[in-house]
């Protein structure tokens, strides 16, 4: 076991490495020169552009770039933004709110998405699992925004039932629903497969033993039929968070939430690259993490898994 | 495995059939039971009748699909899917079940009635303890006493299942467990709350000879000593007769015939039950053996004769044959050596049949394997037609395919589902060339000839055949190419004890037909009995013994071959008891 996560935790080096170099290579491919753009319509003098390209490095080639932002991630130091702002503050301004928005998407998505789907699964082809399914498929293909501009509309603006953005400093309450809104497509995916995977574990030969045990109802469903089913679903959902925290871009504008995706776009546009590298990796170092749990997760829930 | 209590020797139920004075245990009158398919309504049981007295062992016998497993679970209200019961009534200890609602009949469940399911390995839950497992029968069932007393009333029925080291194995998952020691631990929970009826579902027919006949011994023990009756559900005549003082015998949702055991393998009415006792393998193997020893002509008890062929020349002869596979260790670079077969030597005579027996895990499917030439040996030698296969180019390779062709166990995973049968049989003479479009169509109804199906199969694919049919498909594709070997790897253990039948007399016939050499691969020594010329008996990867068919059973030499002979079922029936 230890063995297993040693080797996980060092597989993180490369992945690190990899991602940083092939994301600092497609940024500098990338067309446009961000100092030109900075001076808008009339340009900047030409020795102001050469200081700007000095202070960042621009004027170096590829690989000493590259290197020299390896240095400063290693010494903690990203360095400044073009507007002056510290890295490593504008990372730490976006990431706790999108963290806290995946979460809560998370966790709505799993309770809401296993608990519909084991309902729909004990009573396949019932008028609840038929139900379920249409509204299931409606979510998943209807685009997030219109969900998301209809229930802004709805319960934040007519019923007042929520505030209609997130703002400046976001609450639990105010993330709420965009939360919702972020876990929908997932909640739909979430509820199918465990709908699929409890139909298949009940007629599983060790259900009939449990129930041939004399087993009443509920205790068959929970120790016998639900555990067994969750393992496919745990999976998806470990998966999930990464795509969550990435995929909050088109969320966290409706709700007008300063996260990871309006900062990241941002970022792309001005042709910042350091801070387009770095905030990724951290986002990729986010899901490799989240996969690792999902496996640690994925033993405890299984014993025949055993990673060595 | 025998822990604190003493097998009995000799037949189970000595007394016989005893008239019994007390009230049946569990009645059925006039079952019906039907399942809703999208063709309609689809009736598994028509009209059942079936009485088990307490104490009493019942079995039922029939193929699959004769609703012998239906009408059992049907008892306890577990049919599967869209199965109901559409009529008749089932009495148990002066109660009706037939109606009862949920709550009722879940607490009878474990309680009243048990049940030990038919295949070990997907029976238990995989992410549960075994213990835990058992102790939920105890909790579900009233059991009195806290937790450390339900511990060790756990480990008492491990022990008391067979399971030596019963602490520890209560703590143990499954998967750690071999499939032997899976049956005792159902078995444990099916007695776990000391049910008066015991329905034991092939309890043993996915397990290896020697372990089954352990645990069927062991089981009629303590359920004797508990007085629990048992209804078995089995398709083997030989081992119903064997372990069951009545037999019920089912033919598509009907009993045809019920009675004594002994009477009914003596005397079968029913021209079904006949048919059952005259090719049951375990029934027929017996039979050979007995007129063998009281001197008869037993020939024309085979399903081949191997006389008439002349056998002067050895068509494969595998020399020191072994094969190591490596196991990854539980740290990186860690590996420990496996040698699944180990110095295995053996002839192949022309036109005869070779028996490799031997248990799961004794290594006869990888050498198998390696005279096919699918695995490469360690070190030894394969010559076929006295040429060293290992010596073979590519192209010389491809030409050694033609003339050994294989037939293996799962005739439902064999052939590809989206091919026709004309495609599948056509195949092998498309891939090496053989005539044209017109010769190969023509060769293929040939082959379906041989095989006895209509030609008209041709157009039609895998899932609109029996399995029987399709493991006719099967050996029509293996001779497309007119091959001199065949190799058959548990080719009929997969069957229906009369399509066995059937399809051993086939190979038989194509043998003395086409002169086929087989090396026939097997756990199953009553089919043995019926086939093979010579016998190979292998444990953990070693020859253990290496005779004449006739050698085999009339003396065998070493300890493993008798276990293995007196573990076929019906071993212990007397030649007397058997009709034909």
């Amino acid at each position: 076991m230890l063995w297993y996560l040693g080797r996980r935790l060092l597989q993180l080096i490369p992945v690190f490495l990899g991602a940083t170099l092939l994301l600092y290579a497609l940024v500098f491919l990338l067309p446009g020169d961000p100092v030109a753009a900075l001076g808008g319509e009339r340009g900047l003098p030409e020795a102001v552009q050469e200081q700007i390209r000095q202070r960042y490095n621009l004027d170096e080639p590829f690989l000493v770039q590259y290197l020299l932002f390896l240095q400063g991630v290693f010494t903690l130091d990203f360095g400044v933004d073009f507007r002056g702002r510290e890295i490593l503050d504008v990372i730490a301004g976006a990431l706790p709110v999108t963290f806290q928005l995946a979460v809560m998407a998370l966790v709505f998505e799993a309770i809401l998405g296993i608990g519909f789907g084991l309902l729909a699964g004990m009573r396949k082809g019932g008028w609840f699992d038929g139900s379920v399914l249409v509204m299931s498929l409606f979510v998943i293909a209807v685009p997030t925004f219109v969900i998301g501009f209809v229930l802004q509309f709805v319960v934040g603006v007519q019923l007042g039932w929520l505030p209609v953005t997130a703002g400046r400093d976001p609450n639990f309450r105010s993330l709420l629903m965009p939360a919702i809104v972020l876990g929908a497509v997932s909640f739909a995916y979430v509820l199918r497969l465990t709908r699929t995977s409890v139909a298949e574990n009940l007629s599983a030969d060790y259900v009939r033993t449990a129930r041939a045990k004399g087993l009443r109802r509920s205790q068959v469903t929970g120790r016998h039929v639900l555990r067994n089913s969750l393992i496919p679903v745990v999976t998806f959902l470990g998966a999930d968070l990464g795509n969550l925290m990435a995929g909050a871009i088109v969320t966290e504008g409706i709700f007008n939430i300063n996260g990871v995706g309006g900062t990241l776009f941002d970022a792309i546009t001005r042709g910042e690259n350091v801070t387009v590298v770095s905030l990724t990796t951290v986002l990729v170092i986010i899901y490799i993490i989240a996969n690792l749990v999902v496996d640690l997760l994925y033993a405890a829930l299984d014993p025949r898994i055993r990673y060595a | 495995m025998t822990t604190q209590f003493p097998v009995t020797s000799g037949s189970p139920s000595a007394p016989g059939e005893t008239r019994r004075v007390d009230e049946p245990l569990l009645e059925i009158r006039d079952l019906a039971v039907s399942f809703t398919t999208v063709a309609g309504e689809v009736q598994a049981v028509r009209g059942a009748d079936l009485t088990v007295y307490p104490g009493q062992s019942v079995a039922i016998v029939g193929e699959s699909g004769s609703g012998k497993s239906t009408l059992a679970h049907s008892v306890i209200d577990l049919l599967p899917g869209t199965g109901k019961v559409t009529g008749g009534s089932i009495v148990f200890d002066g109660r009706e079940l037939v109606g009862l609602d949920r709550r009722e009949i879940e607490a009878m469940r474990g309680r009243d009635i048990g049940l030990v399911p038919q295949d070990p390995m997907s029976n238990l839950n995989p992410v549960w303890r075994i213990g835990t497992q058992i102790e939920e029968a105890l909790k579900a069932n009233g059991f009195q006493g806290g937790k450390a007393e339900r511990k060790e009333r756990v480990a008492g029925l491990l022990a008391e299942a067979g399971l030596p080291d019963a602490q520890r194995r209560a703590r143990q998952y499954p998967h750690e467990f071999s499939g032997g020691m899976r049956q005792r631990s159902l078995i444990a929970i099916g007695l776990a709350a000391r049910p008066k009826l015991l329905i034991a579902d092939e309890p043993t027919s996915a397990l290896d000879v020697t372990v089954q006949r352990q645990i069927l011994d062991h089981l009629e023990v303590l359920t004797r000593e508990l007085g629990t009756a048992v209804l078995f559900i089995t398709h083997d005549l030989g081992l119903a007769a064997e372990r069951a003082e009545h037999l019920v015998v089912m033919f598509k949702g009907r009993v045809v015939e019920s009675g004594p055991a002994r009477q009914i393998l003596a005397d079968p009415k029913h021209p079904y039950t006949q048919r059952l006792v005259s090719s049951a393998p375990s029934l027929a193997s017996r039979r050979i053996q007995v007129a063998h020893e009281q001197g008869e002509e037993s020939k024309e008890l085979l399903a081949h004769h191997a006389d008439g062929v002349a056998r002067s020349t050895d068509v494969v002869v595998a020399r020191n044959l072994t094969k190591v596979f490596q196991i990854r260790g539980a740290r990186p670079g860690a590996s420990t050596d496996f040698t699944a077969v180990d110095d295995v030597s053996f002839t192949l005579g022309r036109g005869s049949t070779l028996a490799l027996v031997g248990e799961s895990g004794s290594g006869k499917s990888t050498a198998a394997n390696m005279v096919l030439g699918l695995l490469e040996p360690t070190s030894g030698s394969v010559e076929f037609d006295g040429v060293d296969v290992a010596s073979l180019d590519a192209k010389e390779l491809f030409a050694f395919r033609r003339r050994i062709q294989p037939v293996f166990q799962n005739p439902y995973g064999s052939l590809d589902p989206l091919f026709s049968i004309y495609r599948s049989i056509e195949e092998p003479l498309r891939l090496h060339k053989v005539g044209g479009k017109k010769q190969r169509e023509a060769r293929v109804r040939e082959l379906l000839d041989m095989v006895a199906l209509p030609q008209s199969a041709m157009r039609r694919f895998p899932n609109e055949l029996s399995g029987g049919q399709r493991q006719r498909i099967a050996i029509a594709r293996a001779l497309a190419l007119k091959p001199e070997v065949i190799v058959l790897d548990e080719a009929v253990s997969a069957l229906d004890v009369l399509v066995q039948a059937q399809i051993l007399e086939l190979l038989g016939d194509l043998q003395d037909e086409l002169g086929l050499s087989y090396l026939f691969i097997t756990h199953d020594l009553a089919v043995v009995r019926q086939i093979a010329d010579s016998v190979v008996v292998m444990q953990n990867g070693k020859v253990v013994e290496h005779a004449a068919t006739d050698e085999v059973f009339d003396n065998p030499r070493e300890q493993y071959t008798r276990d293995l002979l007196a573990a076929i079922p019906g071993a212990r029936l007397e030649g007397a008891e058997l009709a034909g």
